[in-house]
């Protein structure tokens, strides 16, 4: 339980109130709490829960990065070998092999770099998830002591209550769209290094021309 | 070293990838789910990191899984190659022997 899971329960009674109240009377023309539902497309209880819903976990990124040296023995088992192969099988065989090669452990593109990739985007979603709730936990801190929670917990006076509705649905809600701003930033921000990397095959030698060869057997 | 222990490494190297995207599927998490199940814009984003994360560890799977199947085939290649050398040698050498042992008869004066 961390921090958002605290203050959500208390929370969610003046959240409703609030939503209850935006629903009921809107809120006053021109507010700032306007754009920010068109935006956001949802009101800030239903948006609030959804950020409580997206559990803080530990991601496996550097299991997943530790992967990458699997793939440095299996090019190593390959590369002790060592073979003479002199000709054009031997060419072929060494162009086919340097693909594969490159294929696995190339710095830039290739399954260890992807597999690095991987841990490291799962390490930025870790850290999305913990930094949304510690910001969202504490704009509710921020609400739940304003004059505004007050007004619209205690107020009879539905123009006031509505005012101060709009302001803490205003003020929820602009959190609700950095979250999700950091979010596209994020997804924008992994999608080339997530997506299939193609398998580029070593040259085609064509048909044997009868050239000398020299292999040990 | 012999074409032989190369296929051989090939081979081992190919086992060495193919346990890859079984430790991937052990460790595949899905942090998405319950943020694509919510209103407005945090569900329309919500299943789209839920789709890419799925992507990246799918693609991660079938890449680690394709190479395996990569050297599998490329250590059967070498295998059919050192055959192929062993049954010339073997040919070569068994005409040499045949061509010793008429070498080494008289004509019987044919």
């Amino acid at each position: 339980m961390d921090a958002l899971d605290r203050i959500a329960v208390p929370a969610a009674d003046l959240l409703q109130r609030v939503d209850a109240a935006l629903g009921r009377h809107g809120a006053p023309p021109g507010h700032q709490v306007w754009p920010l539902l068109r935006w956001v497309g949802s009101l800030p209880g239903p948006a609030v829960q959804a950020v409580v819903g997206l559990r803080p976990i530990r991601l496996p990124g550097e299991e997943v990065r530790g992967l990458t040296d699997r793939l440095v023995e299996a090019a190593s088992t390959v590369d002790r070998v060592g073979v003479e192969w002199e000709g054009e099988a031997g060419a072929a065989f060494a162009g086919q092999w340097g693909a594969n090669r490159t294929h696995l452990i190339d710095p830039d593109a290739s399954v260890g770099a992807r597999l690095d990739d991987l841990g490291a985007y799962l390490d930025d979603v870790e850290g999305w998830i913990a930094e949304s709730r510690v910001a969202l936990a504490m704009r509710l801190a921020l609400v739940m002591r304003s004059a505004e929670a007050i007004s619209v917990v205690t107020g009879a006076d539905p123009i006031e209550v509505g005012q101060a509705s709009a302001t803490i649905g205003a003020l929820v809600l602009e959190e609700i769209e950095e979250i999700c701003k950091a979010g596209e930033e994020l997804r924008e921000t992994w999608e080339s290094r997530l997506a299939a990397l193609p398998f580029r095959p070593g040259p085609d030698f064509g048909p044997s021309t009868g050239a000398t060869t020299r292999i040990d057997l | 070293m012999s074409l032989k222990k190369l296929a051989d490494g090939l081979e081992r190297a190919a086992e060495q990838l193919a346990d890859i995207p079984a430790e991937l599927a052990r460790y595949e998490a899905t942090p998405f789910n319950d943020l694509a199940a919510a209103p407005g814009r945090l569900g329309d984003i919500g299943r789209e990191l839920r789709r890419q994360c799925a992507d990246g560890w799918q693609n991660r799977y079938d890449e680690a899984a394709d190479a395996a199947r990569r050297l599998d085939r490329l250590a059967e290649a070498v295998r059919e190659s050192a055959a192929g050398y062993a049954a010339a040698e073997e040919k070569a050498h068994g005409d040499n022997r045949r061509e010793q042992a008429l070498g080494d008869h008289p004509d019987w004066g044919l």
